[in-house]
């Protein structure tokens, strides 16, 4: 599709950019939008999937969150966000060992924020 | 951009406030450079602007969405232009029964709309600037 158009990586980026624009706006639904795109006309790029799993994370619709973070974490195994977003989709899913394995797992994160977070997260749940 | 008394840019920034949140943010940038001029040619506070800015920026990122790659990277932008609008048309009519383009049909049909809402704020705004 990107050759039927004949498109590069800058024509991706201003996508990209509109997408992240929407994201600030707090317009979940238009950023998703941008975001679905430019997996379908680049469906490697680890960013943008990460993008699409904390949006969908955000707008509570959590199998596709969980669909979106698969994908980006196939491409980018290592990233701490998209690992925590995952936890918690787990964790809201009812998929409690899954949930709580990937957040221990975070307890070695090299972010701060991560870490935090998913100490909270076992805190909340462990008891649960 | 040319100089602009304070009082310039006072008024049209009272005339910003005829537009709905979504016209000002597609003449954001304009707006910001004319509060910016006014400020540091006339040393004057500009906190009304300052505060209206900041809203228009938008400030609806949670701890989720702020860890992104391209969340600080991304100004904010006042949409594409005409020109690039025209752009898009042709890009979309390429895509004309593509199998799985419809995503991206969307996402282009999204800018078109934002593209033309743009240009007719553009026209508006000058308008008010002229009269």
């Amino acid at each position: 599709m990107i050759t039927t158009l004949e498109w590069g990586e800058r024509e991706l980026e201003g996508l990209r950019y509109e997408g992240y624009a929407y994201l600030k706006e707090g317009r979940w639904g238009d950023a998703i939008t941008l975001f679905k795109a430019l997996v379908a006309l680049a469906a490697e790029s680890a960013e943008d999937w990460q993008a699409l799993t904390a949006l969908y994370l955000q707008k509570g619709e959590y199998a596709l969150c969980l669909e979106a973070s698969e994908r980006a974490l196939a491409l980018s195994p290592q990233d701490e966000m998209t690992r925590l977003n995952r936890a918690k989709a787990l964790l809201i899913t009812g998929e409690r060992a899954a949930g709580l394995a990937l957040a221990t797992d975070l307890l070695t994160a090299q972010s701060e924020l991560i870490l935090r977070s998913a100490e909270a997260l076992l805190l909340g749940y462990s008891f649960s | 951009m040319d100089r602009i008394s304070w009082v310039d840019a006072s008024e049209r920034w009272a005339q910003m406030q005829t537009l709905s949140d979504e016209q000002q943010r597609l003449v954001g940038p304009q707006f910001q450079q004319i509060s910016k001029h006014a400020a540091v040619l006339n040393n004057r506070p500009q906190i009304p602007m300052m505060t209206q800015l900041m809203r228009l920026d938008g400030t609806h990122g949670t701890d989720l969405l702020t860890q992104l790659p391209g969340f600080q990277r991304t100004q904010q932008r006042g949409g594409y232009s005409a020109q690039e609008g025209a752009k898009l048309k042709g890009a979309l009519s390429l895509l004309e029964g593509v199998v799985g383009s419809e995503h991206v049909v969307e996402a282009l049909g999204l800018l078109i709309r934002k593209a033309e809402m743009r240009e007719a704020v553009m026209v508006q705004m000058a308008s008010l600037v002229a009269a």
